[in-house]
Parts: C-alpha cells; sequence; structure tokens
C-alpha cells in the first residue's frame, strides 16, 4: 500500500511517500503564494523519485496550516498529532516532541501510541519560531543553514535579552556595531529561544525521550542549546523537517485500514 | 461595518447625533422585528430589552447608572435606576464589526493596551460621545479589576458620583456585614438625592422577580444536562448571557428565561440537538466568548463539538430573601465561585464536567481578565488528573487583532483530535 502525506507549511513544503513500512522519497520546497499548486508539483516530484503514479496512491492526507487549502487530500488533520504519529514511529520510545517550525514551536506530550496527551503552543508572535532565526540570519549576513555550524566556534557568552523579533534584529544589530563576534551573538540567540521553549515545555509534563522535529532541529548550534536546557534525552532523526509529513502519510494509512 | 465609512468627521458627528436619540431605537426595533421575524421568540425579547435599555440611556425617565456585570441588577431595579452595562454594549458592538474602530479611538487617547478590550471599546464610545452619558457610576470590584479604574476615570469624565463595591475575598459572615453594608450606606445616599427610598413592596417586587427567573434558568441548565446538547453554548454566551446579567429583577427578564426555557424544553422532547450528530461535548470557561467574527464556532462543528454548557450559565447563589435586603444581595455576590481561593472554582469546573457529561474543557482566557487566567493552569492539572483533558485557548474577546484564523484552529483541531 502506498501513501502520501503533504506537510504544508508556512516556510516550507513537506511531501512524502511511505509504503508500507519504508519512507520511499520526500521532498521539501519553499512555500509560495500558489499553495495548491505547489503541494501538488512538489507531490510530483516525490512520486517521480519513488517511481510512483498518483493515481496509485491509496490515501493522501494533508497538514500544516495550508492544510485545508489542498482539494486532492482525502483528509485534513493538524500537525500536532502528525508531529505525534511520526515522531512514535521514528522512535516508539518518545514521549515528548519538541516541534520548533516557521511559524509556531510546539511541545507536545504522546504515549507509547503516538497518541498526543496533551500539548502547548507558542503564544501570537514569533519569538521562538524559525522564521525568527531568519530574520537574526539576514541580520548577520549568515545563511540560515550555516547558524548552527557558526555558534559551535563561540567561546564567549553573550545574553540577548529582547525577544521580540524587531527589537531583537535591533539588538542584534547593536551588538555587531560593538564588535562582537557574529558566532557569539548567534549562540546567544539559540540560547535565548531554547530558553523561551523550555519555559513552554515546562508547563507540560516533559518525559524522555524527548524528539526534536521541524526545520530547526537541523541547526545544530540550536539542538546542543535545547540539549543543554533541558537536560534530558533527546533524540534528533535524520531528517527533521519531514516527521510531520510523514506523520500524515501513517494517518493516511490508517485512513486505509479502517475502510 | 468598513472602516473608511467612520474615519470621517461629519460622519462620526451623524452617527453621535442617531446613536443619543431615543427615537433612534424605536426605528431599529421595529426593523429588526422584520428582519428577525424567524428567530426564536426569546432572541426577539432579547432585542426588545437591548433596545428598549437603549432609548431608556436616552430619554433618562429614571437616573441612569453605569455599572459591571457581578453587580447585582436587582439592586438597581429596587432603587429605580437605570442600569447599563458597558462592557455588555461592548460585546454587542463587537459582534458587528465596530470595536476595533472604538479601539483604535482610546488607544489614541492613552488608554493602555493592556486594560480590557471590553473597556477600551466602552472608552472609546464615550469619547466619540456616541452614547448618551450617565447620571451617576456604581461598580464592584468583583472578579474584573480593569473595571475600577476605567468606572473611576468615567466618574471624573462626567463629574458625576462614584460608588465602588469592594468585594471580600472570603465567602464567610463577615464579608457578607462588609459588603451589606456598603450596598446599605449606597443605597441610603442614593436616597436621599433622588427620594427613591427603598420600601419593602418594591423590595419584595423585584426580589420576586428575580427568584422566580432564577429558578427558570436552574430549569434550563438542568435541560442542557441532555444528550444531544439542547442549546448552544456559543448562543449562551451572547444574548443570553446580556440578559443573565442585566435582566435579573426586570420583568423582561422573566420573560425571557420563561420564553427560551419553554423552546428548550420542546428541542429536549423532541430530541433535536444543536449538532445533528454530537461527539464531542465541550464545557467552555470562563465568562466571555469571542464576540467578533471568527470561526471558533465552525472549527467546533465541523469536527461535531458542541459547547454544552459554560461556567457563566451557573446558577451559585440562592434565592434572594426579602426579608434580609443587604444580607441576601451580599451573599450572592459573595457565593460566587470565582471569588475566594482558586479550590472553589475547582470544585464546581469539575462538577459540571461530570453533571453535564462533559468530554473536554476549553477555557478561553481573555487577555484582559487576568482574575481568570491567571488559575488556568492549576484547573488544568486538576481535570487532566482526573482524565478531563482541557484547551488553555489564549485570545481576545473585543479585540480582533489578536486573533489568528489560522492558529486558533491549529489548537482547536488538534484538542479535538485529541479527544477522539
Amino acid at each position: 500500500m502506498t501513501v502520501a502525506g503533504l506537510d504544508v507549511g508556512s516556510l516550507t513544503i513537506k511531501t512524502l511517500i511511505l509504503e508500507d513500512e519504508k519512507i520511499k522519497s520526500f521532498t521539501i520546497i519553499p512555500t509560495g503564494a500558489d499553495v495548491n499548486k505547489l503541494t501538488r508539483d512538489c507531490l510530483e516530484m516525490t512520486l517521480k523519485k519513488s517511481g510512483d503514479d498518483f493515481k496509485n496512491l491509496s490515501s493522501i492526507v494533508a497538514t500544516g496550516y495550508g492544510r485545508i487549502n489542498i482539494p486532492f487530500a482525502d483528509k485534513s488533520i493538524t500537525e500536532i498529532t502528525c508531529h505525534a504519529l511520526g515522531a512514535n514511529w521514528l522512535n516508539p520510545e518518545t514521549r515528548t516532541v519538541i516541534d520548533i517550525g516557521g511559524q509556531d514551536s510546539k511541545v507536545i506530550s504522546i504515549d507509547k501510541n503516538g497518541r498526543v496527551v496533551d500539548f502547548i503552543m507558542n503564544d501570537k508572535c514569533a519569538a521562538g519560531t524559525g522564521r525568527f532565526l531568519e530574520v537574526m540570519a539576514q541580520a548577520l549576513g549568515v545563511k540560515t543553514e550555516e547558524l548552527g555550524n557558526e555558534s559551535l566556534k563561540s567561546k564567549k557568552k553573550i545574553t540577548i535579552s529582547s525577544m521580540c523579533t524587531v527589537f531583537a534584529e535591533s539588538e542584534v544589530i547593536s551588538l555587531v556595531a560593538e564588535g562582537c563576534a557574529k558566532e557569539d551573538i548567534i549562540r546567544g540567540l539559540h540560547e535565548s529561544i531554547s530558553n523561551r521553549i523550555c519555559s513552554m515545555a515546562c508547563r507540560l509534563r516533559l518525559e524522555n525521550i524527548i524528539t526534536l522535529t521541524g526545520g530547526v532541529a537541523k541547526n545544530t548550534g540550536m539542538v546542543q542549546a535545547l540539549k543543554k536546557r533541558l537536560k534530558a534525552k533527546v533524540y534528533v532523526p535524520e531528517e527533521p523537517q519531514i516527521v510531520g509529513a510523514l506523520g500524515a502519510a501513517i494517518a493516511a494509512r490508517k485512513i486505509v485500514y479502517s475502510e | 461595518m468598513p472602516d473608511n465609512f467612520l474615519n470621517d468627521d461629519f460622519k462620526s458627528a451623524l452617527i453621535k447625533k442617531i446613536a443619543k436619540n431615543s427615537n433612534t431605537y424605536n426605528i431599529i426595533k421595529a426593523g429588526s422585528k422584520l428582519y428577525f421575524r424567524k428567530s426564536p421568540e426569546s432572541f426577539k425579547i432579547w432585542l426588545d430589552f437591548l433596545f428598549y435599555q437603549l432609548k431608556e440611556a436616552c430619554k433618562k425617565r429614571k437616573p441612569v447608572v453605569w455599572t459591571n456585570i457581578y453587580t447585582p441588577s436587582e439592586f438597581f431595579y429596587a432603587l429605580d435606576l437605570f442600569p447599563i452595562y458597558p462592557e455588555v454594549i461592548s460585546g454587542v458592538l463587537a459582534s458587528i464589526g465596530i470595536a476595533n474602530y472604538l479601539i483604535e479611538t482610546s488607544e489614541s487617547k492613552f488608554y493602555t493596551t493592556d486594560l480590557c478590550s471590553f473597556y477600551r471599546v466602552a472608552a472609546g464610545l464615550v469619547l466619540k460621545d456616541w452614547f448618551p452619558k450617565p447620571d451617576l457610576i456604581i461598580s464592584s470590584s468583583q472578579l474584573c479589576d480593569g473595571s475600577t479604574k476605567f468606572f473611576r476615570n468615567m466618574s471624573k469624565y462626567y463629574n458625576c458620583e462614584y460608588y465602588l463595591i469592594n468585594t471580600p475575598y472570603y465567602d464567610d459572615l463577615n464579608s457578607q456585614k462588609y459588603l451589606a453594608a456598603q450596598l446599605e450606606e449606597i443605597a441610603y445616599k442614593i436616597g436621599k438625592v433622588n427620594g427613591q427610598h427603598l420600601r419593602n413592596e418594591k423590595i419584595n417586587y423585584f426580589f420576586n422577580l428575580s427568584n422566580q427567573t432564577r429558578e427558570y434558568i436552574i430549569k434550563l441548565n438542568e435541560f442542557r444536562k441532555n444528550v444531544p446538547s439542547p442549546l448552544s453554548g456559543w448562543d449562551a454566551m451572547a444574548y443570553i448571557l446580556y440578559m443573565f446579567f442585566s435582566s435579573l429583577g426586570a420583568k423582561k427578564g422573566l420573560r425571557f428565561y420563561h420564553t427560551l426555557y419553554q423552546e428548550t424544553e420542546e428541542k429536549v422532547n423532541r430530541k433535536i440537538g444543536v449538532l445533528k450528530e454530537e461527539k464531542h461535548r465541550i464545557l467552555w470557561l470562563h465568562q466571555v466568548r469571542p464576540y467578533y467574527k471568527n470561526e471558533i464556532i465552525q472549527n467546533l462543528k465541523e469536527n461535531k463539538a458542541v459547547i454544552s454548557f459554560e461556567e457563566v450559565s451557573y446558577v451559585y447563589w440562592q434565592a434572594l430573601d426579602p426579608q434580609r435586603p443587604w444580607e441576601s444581595l451580599a451573599q450572592k455576590m459573595t457565593s460566587n465561585f470565582g471569588v475566594g481561593p482558586i479550590e472553589r472554582r475547582i470544585k464546581t469546573v469539575y462538577n459540571l464536567v461530570r453533571e453535564y457529561k462533559i468530554d473536554g474543557v476549553i477555557h478561553f482566557s481573555q487577555r484582559g481578565c487576568r482574575q481568570s487566567c491567571g488559575g488556568a493552569y492549576i484547573i488544568k492539572d486538576f481535570l487532566q488528573e482526573k482524565g478531563i483533558p482541557m484547551l488553555i485557548l489564549d485570545g481576545d474577546g473585543a479585540d480582533s487583532r489578536n486573533y489568528s484564523k489560522g492558529q486558533t484552529r491549529t489548537r482547536i483541531e488538534a484538542f479535538l483530535e485529541m479527544l477522539s
């Protein structure tokens, strides 16, 4: 049985093909204005990679903020449920998922079957999200994907006090003007986000193992800051950005079984 | 209403003239009767009451007193005063899409965004001079902390008398005595000014009306325990809530609840539910919901969830005793489960969960209501121990600028997926 999971996020679209117990292929592309068309294109790319055909897909489930705008999906499910399913599939010992995406961050408590027990999300501001890091990377003239390695070079601790994206950006610019090293500023940013995420996470009962998902989990500096702050067993999947799409595919498979 | 329609001095002056003319409400009332002719009778009674209130606020046949929702309305009716609830009017204005304009007006005059949005709407209304001035202001410190400062400011603005009823923390005899003395003193002072002293026959009349209304609310709440839910909590927190706060002690209030009771009884007998298929029964916590245009109720409906009950509709007080008017009103105020230690609210909420066969609880944390939001996580922890999931939904009741459609949808849907 071949199914597809689509995660239509605020910054990227992720599509994934799951066949029985195997991830056959996946694709990640940036989100644009025409979400419906881009998602279809992304899915076609993924199908091409796996050598499958759209007609042969048994079921398609969409998740992410754009999930309701995908007419060719059989069902839409929230990214909270999907990240829980995906994280459980990748590591059944997972009891907590921390997903830091482009637009929001979430902490999800799950049981041994991957069912959501409780969850919490960031409030309406961009602090503690991928978008926050993107803006800071721009202010520092560094590529977003380079932030992790840069921060690992840091030798001096700098505290970033502002969490508002706009205020933090001007704080970063001021620190650059004062001659602070970029790597120290980036480390400060990572620690600041990790403090915010952890204070949110502590409102739930944090249980091991904690799986980190979402694009920000690809940032090694951010992962290190979180590990240090959480003082827990942390698992980072090989490709943390596709966990939501994987969860959507698992949900699609469940739909087929239930029919 | 489009924003640019109001950004015009001439139109604003015109609105002022229209809004402060009592005939306006006769015309709107006649029009709305026609427009809502197919609506339930109870809804039409509410409209009648709303326009009657607005008309009387302009006509001023009786002294108009501005007050807040937890100050017992029977107190005003018995004293021959006409109560107006600015925060409730703000909810109505939010529902017709005018609140943000008024919020921006008040913010431009230094009203902080930390003040509850319902009061920022009311302040905008005052600053625009779109509402008739009060003769008197009487508010209580019960539950709402923003109201005290707002009303103090309004009394200075309008140069009118302001009485603040200080509600104590604990529900005991001393607190009731303290409150009763305040109510009696205020009544005495008002009586000296307008000659309207509280007489036994008046007390009997208004307290009886209130007690009869209370009986119907209790019976109505009993009906709401049925599956499927016969009445949506979304409506209960709109026009029904308006009556809950402002009509106890009024003849129209009794008529409204009697009619609503009959309408609900019919639904129960015919097994008509709010939804064709009821999958999740929700208890809504906190006094309000968002009143501006939003998709929350659609999100719930799409996922077969219904608000079966809301804590604000719970009848927590004993019937009023006309023989002990001040003590009785004081007791009504102190018996509010939101006042005092959080354990009191938790106990009531848990009882409601069991009585209304609730599957999940949504706590709408309206930004301005700190007294309620502060305890949300303690309630959540308690309910979770009992196996009842709870969602804390941060939001705003009147300021739509604090509403995010997508983020709210994700929270609600994920919560309902969790219940499934």
